[in-house]
């Protein structure tokens, strides 16, 4: 039975998903310099002004208790969980950052302040969102909230972005309702088949264990790293010429085993040019794994399911061969209850700390980081058509992936509208490779690739 | 031999397909598009999944063509034709 929050809890247990969750910032952080932070952006019709969007989010999030939170561990039963301080306590203020790049600018250009602000990570360990507002381009304004994925995942980011409309248009009531962290028990039972799916999910990583991974190397940097992003929003045309090629090529409903063989043939060349070793390429796909029907009670936190797909080098640029081995893939792991077998086996790593299972993780069980991160959050969970009285053009995200692997593809949609984004490492990809994945990207994605002899690329 | 009516698979498709979206089953009806009740690849796949632990018809391996699929009606036709 869920609860609903009414007054302020101190504590929200975190479920096996959300400790890998904060395993991978931690590791992240490690390797980069700052944790596994992504960025939702809304893109508006029309300015904002920046005073009343401060005193919005300000009041918004005064009612909001777990933005301010932090991973803890219960000593009497070592259960990690999210722990909430009440709100009449000190914190520390919500940064809000802005840039104007003038209506001359272009949306490329506010894309590029987008980025600088979700490098700059979050201003201190208390604070887990940020803000960033671009106004400029065609007198229209992007609003990029910076986030912790230890507290929301993508749409849960979308969601509390909607929470903060409602706010404003004096649904105040509403709006605190959306901000309450429901209960979650600590999930200390059932430990029979909690260990039956840790069999199960020992037994799958062992399988991947021996293979020669492709990967690509991550530069070292005392001084951090930095994330480039290439966002590609195609418009309603393109859009349904993509949505239609998944249904010719790769079957009826099957977009996502679509939009993943044409992110496998266009960063194949990237890989094969920076010499990466490997002949396998394993995608590790994030799935929303909300109900669509109660997606609004499970706004923070991660309700994720991660799948994996192993796919032989030699055959990346044959399409047909990669869809279908997509789908048999998906249709054995689905048959297995393996997603559900991995969340349940997460739970028994919850007794490690957080830098043991980073240390697990880049050696032994360096394959469940896989060759990149791929997500398709389909549709937005953004549902409302204005943001502060503003329409809302789009809705995209420029996340920082995990590292390793270092860089990831991320497809949503807004209305009829696809956005992809491309985020990796810097140096990880020089300008030029970033580029040509894209034009391979948009390519394979509207079938203009059937057409296409060759790009000049090695293979 | 496995038979059912095409009724009574509607019936179960519609069951299944109303928990994996997390509905109520009066809100799924059979002449229903499944891609306009926003049934995604996965979804897709756990409905193919419970089609073979219920009626051990492989759907995956057996050429469908989009109108086989399209809606709840069809779906059942298929099946109920695979049975008999």
């Amino acid at each position: 039975m869920r609860i609903h929050l009414r007054h302020v809890r101190k504590r929200r247990y975190l479920r096996g998903n959300d400790w890998i969750i904060c395993a991978l910032d931690d590791l992240t952080r490690r390797t980069t310099g700052v944790g596994n932070l992504s960025q939702v952006v809304l893109h508006l019709a029309g300015r904002i002004a920046v005073d009343d969007l401060a005193m919005c989010l300000e009041e918004c999030l005064a009612k909001c208790a777990a933005v301010w939170g932090r991973p803890a561990r219960d000593w009497l039963n070592l259960a990690p969980y999210w722990s909430m301080r009440s709100l009449r306590s000190t914190r520390s203020p919500v940064r809000l950052s802005v840039d104007d790049i003038g209506a001359a600018g272009r949306n490329e250009d506010a894309v590029k302040h987008l980025a600088e602000a979700v490098n700059r990570g979050l201003p201190e360990e208390r604070a887990r969102v940020a803000f960033h507002l671009v106004s400029g381009p065609a007198n229209s304004s992007f609003l990029g909230m910076t986030f912790d994925h230890c507290l929301l995942d993508a749409r849960g980011a979308e969601m509390f972005l909607g929470v903060f409309d409602q706010q404003y248009a004096g649904r105040g009531d509403r709006g605190s309702d959306g901000c309450t962290a429901l209960s979650e028990p600590a999930h200390l039972d059932n430990w029979v088949r909690k260990f039956r799916s840790g069999k199960v999910v020992n037994r799958a990583i062992r399988a991947l264990a021996g293979l020669d991974l492709a990967t690509l190397p991550i530069p070292r940097r005392p001084s951090g790293l930095r994330y480039g992003f290439r966002v590609e929003w195609f418009n309603e045309t393109e859009s349904t010429q993509i949505l239609e090629t998944a249904y010719r090529k790769a079957g009826y409903l099957m977009v996502m085993p679509h939009l993943l063989a044409a992110t496998l043939r266009a960063l194949h060349p990237v890989f094969h040019r920076r010499g990466s070793a490997g002949n396998e390429y394993i995608a590790v796909v994030t799935l929303d794994a909300r109900e669509p029907a109660t997606q609004h009670e499970t706004l923070f936190f991660n309700h994720v399911d991660f799948m994996f797909f192993r796919i032989e080098a030699r055959h990346v640029l044959d399409y047909g061969t990669v869809v279908e081995s997509i789908k048999v893939q998906m249709y054995s792991q689905v048959k297995a209850g393996q997603p559900q077998h991995l969340e349940n086996a997460s739970l028994l790593m919850r007794i490690l700390p957080l830098s043991a299972i980073g240390m697990l993780l880049r050696r032994p069980l360096r394959v469940l980081l896989g060759s990149f991160s791929f997500a398709d959050v389909g549709k937005t969970a953004y549902t409302q058509s204005t943001f502060m009285g503003r329409e809302v053009v789009n809705v995209f995200h420029m996340p920082r992936v995990a590292a390793p692997p270092g860089i990831g593809v991320f497809f949503n949609r807004f209305q009829s509208r696809v956005n992809v984004t491309l985020a990796y490492v810097e140096t990880m990809l020089e300008d030029g490779d970033a580029d040509r994945v894209v034009v391979r990207l948009r390519e394979s994605l509207t079938g203009e690739c059937d057409r296409v002899v060759n790009h000049g690329d090695p293979v | 031999m496995n038979t059912r009516s095409v009724t009574a698979i509607e019936k179960e498709l519609i069951d299944e397909i109303a928990m994996i979206l997390g509905v109520e089953h009066d809100r799924v009806k059979p002449e229903d598009y499944l891609h306009e009740l926003g049934v995604d690849s996965l979804g897709l796949v756990e409905i193919l999944v419970f089609i073979e632990r219920s009626y051990s018809v492989n759907l995956m391996e057996s050429g469908l063509t989009r109108e086989d699929f399209q809606t709840i009606r069809s779906l059942a036709r298929r099946i109920a034709s695979a049975l008999h």
